[in-house]
């Protein structure tokens, strides 16, 4: 049993949710290569982890673009600007905090448990930014 | 000693629905417990609910009144309308937003061999575009 964390950067649009499935995947492969161990002897779970407040990570459908674009588009309805809002981006804090800043996903036989139209985003809410998430790997 | 076990669920649901799986759960922590001979007072662990699919979800929620249920359903429905904006083709953006709200997956705490939960909660699985076959994994940690 044991933990490993990898921190990962990235560089986002305005708005938009961007695949990190693959990134993850790739830490939880050179793990497996720098642990020595069979793959399909590795179960484990994985957190993936957003520090900022204006960003989030999400799991949804990964084959049509348009899933993503209505996301935002009913988003921006749900929590709009309002008028008596004091800080000047809070629906992006908004939707931060209501799509969570982590998501857990397990790892069987060395590989990401994913449903066939499943894949793991990082969601920007107020970019472009660089930002930042962290990968946990617990084995 | 700790150990690791991905166990599978196949469930039925219908059109939209909370299904109540904390039994099965619970279950299944008992036959690894029974599995590795262990003695469940001595058990601590935790246990990873994942649903993969984009339009049903895991939840933690009230499980005595089921209008709470039916509230909810009203309450993300109103949240999250269809617009005549979606591009969608399949026209089920609605469910793919509540999903990404609910979230694919809840983490839980076993302690002493069970499930902690609160009185009134309940382990669910979320409908938001069936009736469907779903599949649900629970990845049990037991240390």
């Amino acid at each position: 049993m044991g933990i490993i964390i990898k921190t990962l950067t990235l560089q986002t649009p305005v708005q938009g949710f961007i695949g990190i499935t693959n990134q993850v995947q790739y830490f939880v492969n050179e793990t497996i290569n720098t642990l020595n161990i069979d793959p399909a002897k590795f179960e484990a779970s994985v957190t993936v982890f957003c520090p900022h407040t204006t960003a989030a990570i999400t799991v949804n459908e990964n084959a049509d673009p348009d899933v993503q674009q209505d996301f935002l588009l009913a988003l921006d309805h749900a929590f709009p600007y309002t008028g008596e809002f004091k800080h000047d981006n809070s629906p992006a804090h908004l939707k931060s905090s209501l799509i969570g800043c982590s998501k857990t996903l397990l790892v069987h036989e060395g590989q990401l448990v994913l449903g066939r139209m499943q894949a793991v985003y990082f969601c920007e809410f107020d970019g472009p930014r660089t930002r930042t998430f962290y990968v946990q790997i617990q084995y | 000693m700790s150990t690791a076990k991905l166990v599978k669920f196949n469930f039925h649901t219908s059109l939209r629905e909370f299904f109540n799986i904390t039994g099965t759960v619970q279950e299944a922590v008992d036959s690894l417990i029974s599995e590795k001979n262990l003695t469940q007072t001595e058990v601590e662990g935790s246990v990873l609910v994942f649903c993969p699919y984009t339009t049903a979800a895991i939840s933690l929620n009230e499980n005595t009144d089921p209008d709470v249920q039916h509230d909810i359903f009203l309450g993300l429905e109103r949240a999250f309308p269809a617009y005549p904006e979606f591009k969608h083709s399949e026209g089920n953006s609605p469910a793919h937003l509540k999903n990404t709200i609910t979230g694919c997956s809840e983490t839980v705490i076993i302690h002493e061999g069970k499930l902690l939960l609160g009185v009134f909660q309940a382990i669910y699985l979320c409908e938001f575009d069936g009736p469907r076959n779903r599949t649900v994994y629970a990845q049990i940690h037991l240390y």
